[in-house]
């Protein structure tokens, strides 16, 4: 078996002057699906920014490995080239940038090589069909006017492009009707599908992409710390019974 | 024909400042009235402490340019410059070519010129075509509109004359390019005339063709007929060096179409007024603006929507790009009548700074009369949105890149809203070289 594809030790995080993070240990291996669950405001999108190197977020303890590299020491595009991939909650508009270009010109950055229009394009049509794209939509400008799942899906189809070691799905479930959610959590599928050694990280409040999604290992994260893991019955449970009946059973251990 | 001026007059001119032609009569008393005109206008008030201005064109600081020293090696220079816009596969109807305020070339096809159309220097329009400038010289810009428009008006020694008939529709762009190098004052003034049912697209290209320290003042007169279309694209790309004021300023008739992308990049300083006069139903302009600064650069835009008539439209949009030490400011009008009811008008000023020390300022102002409008302004200034970087950066882009990416996508959003597509991408390479100019400008001050 190769090495993990992320290993995150005794992760510390703040932004600003508040502690978000206080200690985050989690390993993904090659081609496993971790969900990440937890109420609002327990770090899960800290844990995602901070991993894609936002620089608004400061690690000030802790280790991160991405396939044995410190990826603590290497800027977001670096990440990236490398093979780590975020799917934004919400991907940000650039005016005036065509989604073609801006994919051509993606791909192109993570293999360090040109890539012809002809096999850009030949790539693209495939992976649009995955997601259930039409072909008009690589002429709109990024993100401008996009639906909520239209979003989304280009978010995944980013990932798809990118085929990526590393995924981390920001509540991709978020802001989407029950169509989109398919549709959407399919594409993921058939990505990993073409992918087996893609690990996953899946980061969401609710069990309802789990339903599409079968995660090997569920995580729930509770005031900034994973503070109980188990398989997809935990997802379950959380769903039946919330995050309350958890919090009071760390409380009582605590 | 000499005629006798008087002693003021002789004074504003000397001999090697005039133009080398014979005017007529009429023309030397409107040269003369605009310069009274000019003296009797008060002089600016001095800046305030700790603001900067562009300092006004006065008339003891104008010096004749050069003439060419050597014509052959400026008109290689200046068919590079054409050719660079051919080679994008932009193909031009016609062109015009002055250098230093004399014509070099000027060019129109045959059966264009069979169906009525015009365009030559105003030189010779005054011989060939004298009724038709006589109309149209001043009616825009009246030296009363202003102290630098009057001494325009008064010393303006070079320009075209552009004239289409009623529904005549030009197919191909025409292309009108003034060039200067040296040092000395360059004063032009063109006329552009649209009969009724008119439709054009043209490229007004202000470039230097060498090194250049020159004062330019830069005015066009444009007439719209009604229902006649006009697509400009107004390039200012002079050597850095350049201190220019440009105005234009539009009429249109009744449902009439003007579209004006303003682009300038050059000058150390650069006034740039752009005016559209609304008076007539059902009229619409957009005016667009992209500036690209840097070093020390100065950019002041200023522009009039003037909404005099009901169901009349226009639209403003300017970005600029500041980098170094480069400061924009735009101060801006819409003016709506009480009689233009059921208008729709707006104004946005946007300006991406793209260094510490770049600043820009924005003064979008509103005068509403009628009651039954709509309008609106707004203005957006500051550095790159650090969240859109991360979005690129998470993909793979390097930082350099991202921000070139965001940057592009900025003044792509002002382009692609000139109705003229053919345009965008001649327009796009400007940028893009520009922009490597100033990138490379920039490092090397910093290395």
């Amino acid at each position: 078996m190769s090495q993990p594809s992320l290993i995150i030790r005794d992760l510390h995080v703040t932004v600003g002057e508040k502690a978000i993070l206080k200690g985050v240990n989690l390993t993904v291996n090659p081609g496993e699906k971790h969900a990440l669950m937890g109420p609002n405001g327990s770090g899960k999108s800290t844990l995602s920014n901070a991993l894609m190197g936002h620089p608004n977020y400061n690690i000030t303890h802790g280790e991160v490995l991405f396939q044995g590299q410190n990826l603590l020491e290497m800027a977001p595009d670096e990440r990236a080239r490398a093979g780590m991939f975020l799917a934004f909650q919400y991907p940000m508009v650039i005016p005036g940038v065509k989604v073609f270009q801006f994919l051509r010109n993606m791909l192109q950055a993570r293999r360090g090589a040109d890539v012809p229009v002809r096999e850009f394009r030949k790539i693209l049509k495939d992976k649009m069909q995955l997601l259930e794209m039409k072909e008009e939509f690589v002429k709109r400008y990024l993100n401008e006017g996009f639906s909520g799942g239209e979003k989304k899906r280009h978010e995944i189809l980013q990932m798809a492009l990118l085929e990526p070691s590393l995924a981390i799905l920001d509540e991709t479930d978020s802001g989407l009707d029950v169509d989109a959610l398919r549709i959407v959590c399919e594409g993921i599928n058939a990505v990993s599908a073409q992918q087996p050694d893609m690990g996953v990280l899946i980061i969401t409040h609710y069990q309802r992409m789990l339903n599409y999604i079968t995660p090997d290992f569920v995580h729930v994260l509770f005031e900034g710390r994973i503070v109980k893991s188990g398989d997809k019955n935990l997802a379950l449970q959380i769903e039946a019974e919330g995050y309350d009946a958890i919090e009071r059973e760390v409380l009582a251990s605590v | 024909m000499t005629e006798t001026l008087t002693t003021h007059w002789m004074q504003a001119f000397d001999a090697t400042r005039l133009p080398q032609h014979s005017e007529p009569e009429w023309l030397l008393k409107l040269r003369k009235q605009a310069f009274e005109v000019y003296l009797d206008m008060p002089e600016p008030p001095p800046p305030q402490r700790g603001l900067r201005r562009i300092p006004s064109l006065k008339v003891d600081e104008l010096s004749a340019l050069q003439p060419m020293a050597d014509t052959e090696s400026v008109e290689a220079l200046l068919n590079q410059r054409l050719q660079s816009w051919l080679q994008t596969g932009q193909a031009f109807g016609g062109q015009t070519i002055a250098h230093n305020g004399q014509t070099l070339q000027t060019q129109l096809k045959a059966e264009l010129e069979a169906q009525g159309a015009i365009f030559c220097s105003l030189h010779e329009a005054l011989v060939q075509h004298p009724e038709q400038v006589q109309k149209y010289l001043g009616s825009v810009y009246p030296a009363i509109a202003g102290r630098e428009l009057a001494l325009n008006l008064a010393y303006w020694q070079t320009g075209y004359f552009l004239y289409l008939p009623r529904q005549c529709k030009l197919s191909l762009p025409l292309y009108a390019l003034q060039s200067l190098s040296g040092s000395g004052s360059l004063f032009q003034r063109s006329l552009v005339v649209l009969e009724a049912g008119a439709e054009l697209t043209l490229v007004h290209d202000a470039w230097s063709a060498g090194q250049a320290a020159a004062r330019v003042s830069d005015v066009l007169e444009i007439q719209l007929g009604d229902g006649a279309v006009l697509n400009q694209l107004n390039l200012q790309q002079w050597e850095k060096s350049v201190h220019c004021h440009s105005y234009s300023q539009a009429q249109l008739g009744r449902d009439a179409r003007y579209h004006v992308l303003n682009l300038a990049s050059g000058s150390l300083y650069h006034y740039l007024q752009t005016g559209t006069g609304l008076a007539q139903k059902g009229a619409e302009a957009r005016l667009l603006g992209l500036f690209v600064a840097s070093g020390e650069q100065h950019f002041r835009q200023q522009s009039l929507q003037n909404h005099l008539s009901p169901h009349t439209v226009s639209h403003l949009q300017y970005h600029g790009v500041m980098r170094d030490q480069a400061y924009s400011f735009y101060n801006g009008m819409i003016y709506v009548a009480e009689a233009a009811q059921q208008t729709e008008s707006n104004q946005l000023s946007k300006n991406l700074l793209l260094s510490e020390k770049a600043r820009a300022d924005a003064i979008p102002n509103l005068e509403i009369l009628a009651d039954d409008v709509q309008s609106g302004h707004g203005a957006a200034i500051g550095a790159i949105d650090r969240d859109q970087l991360f979005y690129l950066m998470s993909r793979g882009f390097g930082q350099t890149e991202a921000e070139a990416l965001i940057t592009e996508g900025f003044m792509e959003e002002v382009l692609l809203q000139f109705p003229d597509a053919r345009l965008h991408a001649p327009v796009q390479q400007l940028l893009a070289i520009q922009m490597l100019q100033d990138q490379l400008a920039e490092a090397e001050s910093e290395g």
